[in-house]
This record gives C-alpha cells, structure tokens and sequence, in this order.
C-alpha cells in the first residue's frame, strides 16, 4: 500500500508522536478532536430531507415490492436447501441402476439345472453354454414299438421307466458321470440305477439341449465304427440322459460333413466336437427303406464297442436322432418320395429349430 | 417518537412500515452521514447526490436488515462504498477552489476574539486543506474515525480492511494532518 511503502517521509520524528496518536484512537477529545468539531458542520438541505422522507414513505406504500424484494432470498434459499436432498435421491437411483445392471440375471432354478445336466466341459465357452436352448416340441404320442427282430436291447426298451421320479439334478450329474464313464471305454454296467424305454427318452426333445454343450471334450476319433446295434453286448439298465447323449453323438457322426458346411462359425466348432465324440465312441447309425412301406424309413442307431444301448424305429412317424433324420430325407429324395422328403424336413425343422439346413436339401423347403 | 429507542430499532420499527421511525432514525444521523459525504468528496452536488443515493439503498434493503452491527456502522458502509466508487472515478482531486468552497461553510462563533478567531480560522482552514490532501483511503478512516467516532473494528468492519490497516491508515493520516498545522 502506498502508506506503508513511505514510512520515513511521514511518520514524524518526534517522541511524543505515539503519544499523541494513541490518545487520539482512545480520546473523544484530543486536540485534534477538539479542532476537528470546530470544522463547519453542513447538513443536507430541506428539500433533500423532503426527498428521501417522501421516498421512504413511498417505499412503505409498495408493499408487494418489499415483499418481493424480501421473499426473493427467502425462494432462493429454500431451492438451495432441497439441492442436496435432490442430489443425494439422482445419486442413490444411478447408484441402484447400475448394481440392477451389474448383477447377473437369475436363471430359474430349472434352467441352472439345465446348464449342470449339460456338463460344460472346462474349455467350453461361455456363450455356448448360456445359448437359450429351444422349447421341446412335445413329440407325438409314441405307439408302442413295433415288432423287431430279437434284440438283446429290446428288454432294456421296455423296463418300467423309473427316471420319471428322479429329480433333473440328479439325472444330471449322473449324466455326467455316465459321460465320463462311457468316454473312458465303457462302464455302463456300473450305471444301472436308471431304465427307460426308449420311447420314454423323447430323443427329439433332448438332443437339442445336449447338442451344443456336450459335444467338447472328447478326443478326436480317427474313425466310426461300422453299425453294430445288433451285436452289442446287453447293457445293463440304460441311463436315460446317457443314451441320449450318446445317441445325439452318434447321430451326429454320419452328416457331420453337411452339417459343418451349414452351421455357423459358432455351430461349426460345436458340430465338429460332436461329431468328433460320436466317432471317437464308436456308434453309428442305419437307414434303410422299410420293405413293408414304401416311403418310409426304419433307422437304427446301435452302440459302438462301449454297447451303448441302440435304439430303432420307423420315420414316420418315429423322429429319428438328428443326423438320421437328415440322412433319411437323402434317401427319400434319392428314391423318389419328394414329397415324404419335404414333409419329412419339415418336421425335421418343427424338431429342431435351430438346424441349419444343408445346402443340397435347401431345394426343399 | 421514537426517542427512547435505539437507531437500531427505529430502523426495524420502519422495515415493519413505521414511517415515523424513519423520521427519528433520519433525523438523528442524516448530519453525521452528510458531513461525512461531503468531506469525502468536495463537490457539494455529489455529496447531495451520494447522500440521497445511501438513503435510498437504506430504505430498499430494509427488509434485509439485522441487528448484527450498529446502525450507523451499516449505513456508513453504504456510504463508504458510495463514496469509494466515486472516488475511484473521479481522480485527481478535487481543485483548491471546491476546497475554499468548503472552508466558507465554516461557522465561525461570534464572540471569539479578532486574532484568536484568524488563528482558529487558519487552523480550521490547515485541517480542512490536509483532508484534501489525504489519499482517499486515509481520509475515509480518518473521518469515520472524526466524525462518527467509530472505533478501529467498526472502521475495519465499514471499509472491508483488516484490523492493523485501518490503524496503519489512521496513524499516517494523523501524522500528515499534525505536520501540516505545525506549519
């Protein structure tokens, strides 16, 4: 400041100085005082007092100004004071949308038990796990079997169905285990607690769901072994989730090449692990014309050296595992039932949703 | 009315539509506050125009108002930031002929003596010519300090400075003034 920049040019020299000052902040009369009220004492003139009276009482005339003028702050302090609670509220509803996001969706109890019966191998990805596998399609009523040739299966297609009782969880991982069981060459006979006929496995219901996860951690097989259902040693009491694994597996094996070419890049990989399974077990299938009917196809689908029991019937109206089912509709077109072929695609595709139709059968649809 | 109370209250009495009260309140402290005006800037028209400015501001925010400080402090400051921007746009100083304008409002007693009522008067006109020569800053609290009697804080809480400026500002207006009426 510029009266302290210069102290030595205007503080004074004498001793007396702060002697003075001071009385002159504590005094009412010093003698600086005493001289300063002998100064003129000018007032306002009247007609500057008439002035600001006659404001101020006009002032009192306009209330609603005054009170405007007061109740301003007053609004503006009462919108101030609801900012923090606005806040707070706008940060705790951001805060509960994001953690509803974040938080995985919970899955049905029976679809959690869907993912565990799938038995996702440790490299299966993600997604191909959590792929919504299609509603079944309720299957015809199935009639009863129809008379083979004596089958050493045939007693375990007609035990008592005794799955029915058996909770999803359960049939799950003793699917797995079977999985295993039949993967490490062949141990079904210790696998006897479940039954089914065949009828009661609903093939076309179950290989969808067992398609895409179950088809992964097989070791590649160098080849199928010839269809030796007929041959196969009695299995014990079949697992029914373990047949038809085994039988999507199997039905897998034949087409695999059309069906790789139709499939996804997804689908691609998860055809060729499945079908690499259904070779390295062994299995296979037949189709053949039925001699009795023209136009339709008995197919057999028989265990491979693990005597995975087989399974037989007659399209239509018995649905085939997949790979059968494509395979059929080739022989129907190859023997000229075009029209047995397109509803038999049809219904193929009513089974199966999610199949890709291969290109030499696109013609049909 | 309104002799018993305090200038605080007749100014809440106003604010409560009290007309009254402001003739009290304006009678009791439209001297001091002129004075104050007109020895911060020579020119009478904006002295008179600074002065009815102050009171006008008083009376719109007199809805405002709170007994947190004295009256006259509160007014004082509206003043003295009045005062400031003027001073701020009007520089230099006013010239020596405004200043003998003021020095011929003097009121000078009658029955004085001839050579002590020179003597006075030549005081009276050195005091009058050091306030003009004061920078604006030291001239203000001087006369806050002279003229409303406001002490150190009050002079600190009117023009916004600290404590020790306010003495530092007074001590060297004090020692210009004694040195001109040494002369």
């Amino acid at each position: 400041m510029s009266d302290i920049k210069k102290p030595s040019q205007t503080t004074p020299p004498e001793h007396g100085f702060d002697a003075e000052f001071d009385a002159f902040l504590r005094e009412q009369d010093s003698r600086l005082a005493a001289l300063y009220r002998k100064l003129p004492h000018p007032e306002p003139d009247a007609a500057i007092d008439a002035q600001v009276r006659a404001q101020a009482r006009s002032a009192l005339r306009m209330p609603n100004e005054a009170a405007a003028q007061a109740s301003r702050p007053v609004a503006r302090s009462r919108v101030q004071r609801w900012l923090p609670a606005f806040g707070a509220a706008a940060t705790l509803l951001l805060v509960a949308g994001l953690a509803w996001r974040l938080v995985p969706p919970t899955t049905p109890p029976r679809r959690e038990t869907a993912a565990i019966a799938d038995a996702p191998a440790p490299g299966v990805a993600q997604s191909e796990r959590t792929v919504p596998m299609p509603a079944p399609v309720p299957p015809p009523a199935q009639p009863a079997t129809p008379p083979a040739p004596v089958d050493a299966t045939a007693q375990y297609r007609h035990t008592p169905n005794t799955v029915a009782a058996k909770p999803e969880s359960s049939i799950a991982a003793d699917n797995a285990k079977t999985d295993a069981k039949s993967n490490a060459g062949g141990a079904l006979a210790a696998a006897p607690k479940i039954a089914a006929p065949a009828s009661a496995t609903l093939p076309g219901s179950a290989e969808p769901r067992a398609f895409p996860s179950r088809a992964v951690e097989q070791p590649r097989a160098k080849s199928a072994p010839p269809p030796v259902a007929a041959t196969a040693p009695p299995p014990p009491p079949a697992a029914m989730e373990a047949e038809t694994a085994r039988s999507a597996a199997r039905a897998a094996a034949a087409p695999a090449p059309e069906l790789r070419e139709s499939a996804s890049a997804d689908g691609a990989a998860a055809m060729q692990a499945f079908a690499d399974k259904a070779t390295a077990g062994g299995s296979s299938f037949v189709v053949r014309p039925e001699p009795s009917a023209p136009g339709r196809y008995h197919w057999e689908i028989g265990g491979g050296p693990t005597a995975a029991p087989a399974r037989d019937g007659i399209y239509p109206p018995d649905p085939p595992p997949l790979a059968a089912w494509v395979q059929i509709v080739r022989a129907m077109l190859r023997d000229g039932h075009r029209d047995a072929a397109r509803q038999a695609l049809a219904d193929l595709r009513a089974q199966h949703p999610d199949f890709r139709v291969p290109p030499d059968l696109r013609g049909l649809e | 009315m309104g002799t018993g109370k305090t200038d605080e209250e007749l100014m809440l009495a106003y604010a409560q539509g009290d007309a009254l009260a402001f003739d009290a309140l304006y009678a009791r402290t439209r001297g001091m506050l002129y004075r104050f005006i007109l020895r911060s800037v020579p020119e009478r028209a904006v002295a008179d125009e600074l002065f009815q400015d102050t009171w006008s501001r008083a009376i719109h925010a007199r809805a405002r108002y709170r007994v947190e400080a004295k009256f006259s402090t509160w007014l004082l400051q509206i003043a003295h930031n009045l005062v400031v921007d003027h001073q701020r746009r009007l520089r230099p100083q006013a010239d020596a002929d405004e200043s003998e304008h003021v020095l011929g409002l003097l009121d000078v007693p009658e029955r004085e003596r001839p050579e002590e009522v020179l003597s006075d008067f030549e005081q009276r006109r050195r005091l009058q010519l050091a306030l003009e020569a004061l920078p604006d800053e030291q001239r203000n609290a001087f006369l806050l300090r002279m003229e409303s009697n406001l002490s150190l804080e009050e002079i600190a809480q009117v023009t916004g400075a600290g404590h020790e400026t306010v003495k530092s500002r007074l001590r060297y207006a004090f020692a210009k003034i004694r040195e001109r009426l040494a002369e």
